[in-house]
């Protein structure tokens, strides 16, 4: 979990920490004490409705009460960062019915922001839904949470999500096809689940979800309460692709309906309590 | 694993890549909505910033597709870096000719940051460091995809490279040895990177001949096609004058007791994982 700050300086690499990089076309501000010289907008929705295309939004270190947010198709290559420290700025739906934010356009990219939805709500983040596919979809340092489904890719390509966080849901990560197909070469690593009651990465239905799912020194931790999860990995459907690898997993063995992957999905050694396993779940 | 890239845009950034090393002469932009100004330099074209440029310039691609081919970093031109503006991933190069190959670089100590290399379909790589008469030293990079019907990437002759955080995928090959006029590929270090959807080899020989000294793969993931199948080969480096470490590694594969990994004798096995976990034994 060390990436985030490099990860920053890249952002920094092309500017985006100052005034968006060389490309770029407007810098946004929405919060507090938001600086002076920049376009200072009063909510995340209305940047949202104001943005174009390479535009980059700064959030300030604050909890940001709104919901039902979304990048339209039309949106893409847009960058979100969240100012301040780790963790200090996150979106937080106030009404229960509210999701957090949907993501329908390529190349979109979340640094440091938190994500979280009403309690009755769907998702908290969604990459893509019943007919929309989005492409390279980048998180890095950000945590999702929310009661239901934290994050959920549904016919997503080329994703990376990288020293994120999924935690206090039912599912961290779901997986979902959609009318255009499976998700595609999914990446994700160094990341950190907990307190998922149901499912640290979970298909949809028992159906293909997902080709080329590469899942890399992960973390899956049980509850705070030493309580299991109902299933850590949930991918049964034999069609799925991908491996696991490097990933440790707060159970005593990976002999255990904890851990189901189908047929399609390599499992190279990862950890439980008995240590680095050779042997696929089951 | 494979935090090198950002470190890396982060040495940029201090280093002062981004407006132009410190000792640059000078920054170019292509792509659409480049910045403008007083003394910014807005070229229409890679092929004609390539041109302009001189040693130790800088060039800025915007985030899109930058429908060129068969471009080429002269050997006269060293110290050139090419970087990627935005999101990863955003920037690529794609020909829109099916004929064309993507960049040919023959130039010392080129580095390459967040670009996406391809060629068309009908070329043959979609990035070549080297010829078979220029062995360019200390090609660097970091966060790109090399990808193509073809060979993704290749290594011709080249020394002292360095493949961080890459993508090589959607090829026949993804990556290829290949040794030229001037003697083998050496000192070449492979980390953190990512091969995917190779039909033929993930990484290959040209052919069964010394092609590489001094071969470091380290940390890398191997994986199959999307549809579950295996490459013909992950690895095919079958002659035994080829030297180097293979460490780290994970294969998508059930075991390393398989012909789709191929290693000469000069080629240390470090343990590399598969299904059947971190494995001492040599592939047979």
């Amino acid at each position: 979990m060390t990436d985030y700050w490099p990860e920053l300086k890249q952002g920094a690499a092309s500017a985006i920490l100052s005034a968006g990089y060389p490309f770029s076309g407007n810098a946004y501000y929405v919060g507090q004490n938001s600086p002076i010289f920049g376009r200072r907008i009063d909510t995340i929705a209305e940047a949202l409705a104001t943005m174009v295309p390479r535009d980059t939004l700064f959030l300030g270190p604050q909890a940001h009460v709104e919901g039902n947010l979304s990048i339209p198709a039309t949106l893409s290559n847009i960058t979100i960062i969240g100012a301040g420290n780790r963790g200090a700025c996150f979106i937080e739906p106030s009404d229960i019915n509210e999701e957090g934010l949907e993501v329908l356009a390529d190349d979109v990219t979340l640094i440091n922001v938190g994500l979280a939805k009403g309690s009755a709500a769907d998702f908290a983040l969604s990459v893509g839904d019943a007919n929309t596919s989005p492409d390279r979809f980048r998180a890095f340092g950000c945590k999702i949470e929310g009661d239901g489904v934290a994050a959920c890719l549904r016919g997503a390509g080329d994703v990376l999500l990288q020293d994120c966080e999924f935690a206090w849901c039912a599912t961290a990560l779901q997986l979902r096809s959609n009318s255009i197909g499976f998700n595609t070469q999914i990446y994700v690593r160094k990341c950190r689940f907990h307190n998922f009651t149901t499912a640290g990465i979970g298909e949809f239905a028992n159906a293909q979800q997902v080709n080329n799912l590469n899942v890399e020194d992960c973390i899956f931790e049980e509850q705070e309460d030493g309580t299991t999860p109902t299933d850590f990995i949930l991918l049964q459907d034999n069609a799925n692709t991908g491996c696991f690898s490097g990933n440790r997993f707060a159970t005593p063995t990976n002999a255990a309906a904890v851990l189901t992957i189908g047929t399609g999905i390599l499992w190279m050694s990862n950890a439980t309590e008995a240590g680095w396993s050779t042997a696929r779940p089951a | 694993m494979m935090p090198g890239f950002w470190k890396t845009a982060r040495q940029g950034f201090w280093g002062g890549q981004a407006i132009g090393l410190p000792f640059a002469g000078n920054v170019y932009y292509v792509g659409s909505g480049a910045p403008s100004g007083v003394g910014i330099r807005r070229v229409d074209t890679i092929a004609a910033a390539l041109s302009l440029m001189i040693s130790r310039d800088v060039l800025v691609l915007g985030p899109q597709e930058h429908a060129e081919g068969n471009l080429s970093i002269p050997a006269t031109k060293p110290n050139i870096v090419i970087m990627g503006a935005g999101p990863r991933g955003s920037c690529f190069i794609e020909p829109a000719t099916a004929a064309h190959n993507g960049l040919e670089i023959l130039a010392d100590d080129v580095t390459l940051i967040n670009v996406g290399v391809a060629n068309g379909s009908g070329g043959t790589y979609g990035l070549s460091v080297g010829s078979q008469t220029v062995s360019p030293d200390r090609f660097r990079s970091y966060g790109c995809k090399f990808e193509g019907t073809g060979i993704a990437a290749r290594l011709y002759g080249a020394g002292d490279v360095l493949l961080d955080d890459c993508e090589f995928a959607w090829a026949n090959t993804g990556l290829q040895f290949r040794a030229n006029a001037n003697g083998f590929v050496t000192q070449a270090f492979i980390q953190g990177s990512r091969f995917h959807n190779n039909a033929t080899a993930c990484i290959s020989e040209s052919a069964n001949q010394q092609e590489v000294d001094n071969l470091q793969l380290w940390n890398n993931l191997f994986d199959q096609l999307e549809d579950g199948t295996e490459p013909t080969d992950f690895i095919l480096l079958q002659h035994n004058g080829n030297t180097g470490v293979i460490g780290g590694n994970i294969f998508a594969l059930a075991t390393n007791a398989t012909a789709k990994l191929t290693i000469g004798t000069g080629l240390m096995w470090a343990p590399n994982g598969t299904e059947a976990g971190w494995s001492t034994a040599r592939p047979a």
